[in-house]
């Protein structure tokens, strides 16, 4: 019981579960569902990087995949009144892009790795922002709506909100399962030493594929429930500066450290991202310069120094 | 049949040919060394052999089976098994989680993706008991990076146990270490010859000629002699192009 208690991620549901209910920032609902679908994001970009070392630089790419898959289907082929194909549709883009991506790129290592992820997102983008006839180009694709699922009537702001809450819960669970399972510790050998890890067996590119793709199945559903959101997909969320806020928020949390990491680094930025710009234009300004100094001073980013001061205390 | 079979093996770096169409027939006896004058291509020649790297020309056989440009996770499935020269260990994790990598693959856990692998059993059992062979179950639960330099280069040896190879090729296993380290080691590998051929590179000739059945001496990337020790001491080609250097050159 006392280990239920003291789980971090209880704490968070715990929080969550109450979000309607907090002050002021529980009147934007819809910042709520944002953010639990950022932490499912930034949880299956942080598989890659603090479990398995990829620099999966062009993450954004699966996300937006999803959102384009689940948008795409829903206007051509399941339509009005549908939702769990949408976001299946989404899932299942975004594993395929990223196994696509993964089975081209899984023997390269470091920048050269970074830097082919970065350019999949630029010609996922290019597509997307070009080919008006699929993706609606520059104006991207509007007109998907919720209705009822299960039931339950899902096109209200709230009740959306707690279907995001269940799928973030279980994906939690699950992704939190598979970096503490054998899996997990095979991934962590191929991030910590890749020449011994081959050594004792294992088939390391195969690993990294793997990991890949399972990683972009989350991202993309992720992507596809953001598009069941807003209602809409557009080629944005394709860009690299999309990749970059990932990335930025996985560290500046410690990703690298803790599967905590990137809950945390995400909702520091969507919430300023959300809150800071509508009292200062240029609050990107604060963003970029703290995360310049925390990193410097804390390179294992917040929950680094979380994970220093317990030891010490111990 | 003998261990490892070579055929007119060679590796080119440039200009430079540090293995030069070597043909032999290697290690049927329990320890073989493999020494030679810094250049002489003894690594080049071990990274053959465990599949580190790839030859430009000719063949490997290990027990009659052609290993040559195999992949290290393919090599190792023959049952051979390398430790390393630089430590070679994963640092974040603690001791027995080093081992545990090893010895999940080799219960072929590996890919469970929701069995915590701190929970099984099985795995845990295992791990211990390589540690304890060796001597390192009391820092099982130390982190690797805290743990003295001798016993890192024990727990590199571990690691590469956890295969249960038939052939074990350590990389320069004293490098590094001091004096009490060293006799350490050299029972270590002296127990783990008894049930393992054990190829090994190293420069130090105490370690060399009280453990090696048969020593191998390369020269300029070939053969220059493949005998026993007493033999090898005896051999002058081996004293001038070696031991006798500084004879030579006074």
């Amino acid at each position: 019981m006392r280990k239920i208690i003291t789980d971090p991620l209880v704490l968070i549901i715990a929080v969550f579960a109450f979000y309607p209910a907090l002050p002021y920032i529980g009147n934007f609902i819809s910042l709520g569902s944002e953010l639990l679908l950022w932490f499912i994001f930034t949880m299956s970009f942080n598989l890659c990087l603090g479990q398995t070392g990829l620099s999966s630089f062009g993450h954004g790419a699966f996300y937006g995949l999803g959102s384009y898959g689940a948008a795409i289907t829903f206007l051509r082929l399941s339509g009005p009144g549908s939702f769990l194909v949408p976001i299946l549709a989404g899932v299942l883009v975004g594993a395929a892009s990223a196994a696509l991506l993964g089975w081209f790129i899984k023997d390269k290592r470091g920048v050269y790795f970074a830097m082919m992820t970065v350019a999949f997102t630029q010609v996922c983008f290019g597509i997307c922002w070009r080919w008006d006839e699929v993706t609606g180009g520059e104006a991207g694709l509007s007109g998907v709506s919720r209705s009822t699922f299960l039931g339950v009537n899902v096109s209200n702001p709230t009740t959306y909100y707690y279907v995001c809450f269940v799928v973030f819960i279980v994906c939690a669970f699950v992704i939190r399962a598979i970096t503490r399972s054998c899996f997990g510790l095979s991934l962590q050998s191929v991030r910590q030493n890749y020449v011994r890890s081959q050594y004792l067996g294992y088939n390391v590119n195969l690993y990294k594929f793997g990991v890949y793709t399972i990683s972009g199945a989350f991202a993309g559903m992720a992507g596809a429930m953001y598009c069941l959101l807003t209602q809409s997909a557009f080629a944005d969320i394709l860009d690299w500066s999309k990749s970059g806020d990932v990335v930025m928020a996985t560290l500046l949390g410690g990703g690298t450290v803790s599967f905590y990491g990137p809950i945390v680094g995400s909702l520091i930025f969507i919430i300023c991202k959300n809150l800071l710009s509508s009292l200062w234009d240029h609050w990107l300004f604060i963003y970029g310069m703290s995360f310049v100094i925390i990193l410097c001073l804390f390179p294992t980013g917040l929950m680094g120094v979380m994970q220093k001061r317990k030891k010490k205390k111990a | 049949m003998p261990l490892f079979s070579v055929k007119n093996l060679t590796k080119r770096f440039g200009a430079l040919t540090a293995t030069n169409n070597i043909t032999l027939d290697v290690g049927r006896e329990g320890i073989m060394a493999i020494i030679g004058p810094n250049g002489a291509g003894k690594t080049t020649f071990f990274n053959l052999l465990t599949g580190f790297i790839k030859p430009d020309d000719g063949k490997i056989f290990y027990k009659g089976t052609d290993v040559t440009g195999q992949k290290p996770y393919r090599i190792i499935r023959h049952g051979i098994s390398r430790s390393f020269q630089v430590v070679s260990i994963f640092e974040e994790m603690t001791v027995l989680d080093n081992v545990r990598v090893g010895v999940q693959r080799n219960l072929g856990l590996m890919n469970k993706l929701f069995l915590p692998y701190h929970k099984d059993r099985k795995t845990t059992d295992e791990a211990m008991a390589v540690l304890e062979h060796v001597g390192l179950g009391h820092m099982a639960d130390l982190p690797a990076d805290s743990i003295p330099h001798g016993d890192r280069k024990i727990l590199d040896l571990c690691m590469a146990l956890t295969s249960k190879p038939e052939t074990l090729l350590l990389d320069e296993p004293m490098a590094g270490l001091s004096k009490a380290e060293r006799i350490r080691i050299t029972s270590v590998i002296k127990n783990l010859s008894l049930d393992h051929k054990i190829i090994l590179v190293e420069h130090d000739m105490d370690l060399v000629f009280s453990v090696a059945d048969v020593i191998l001496v390369l020269h300029h990337g070939t053969v220059l002699a493949y005998d026993e020790p007493d033999k090898v001491s005896a051999n002058e080609e081996v004293q001038s192009a070696y031991l006798g250097r500084e004879v030579a050159d006074a």
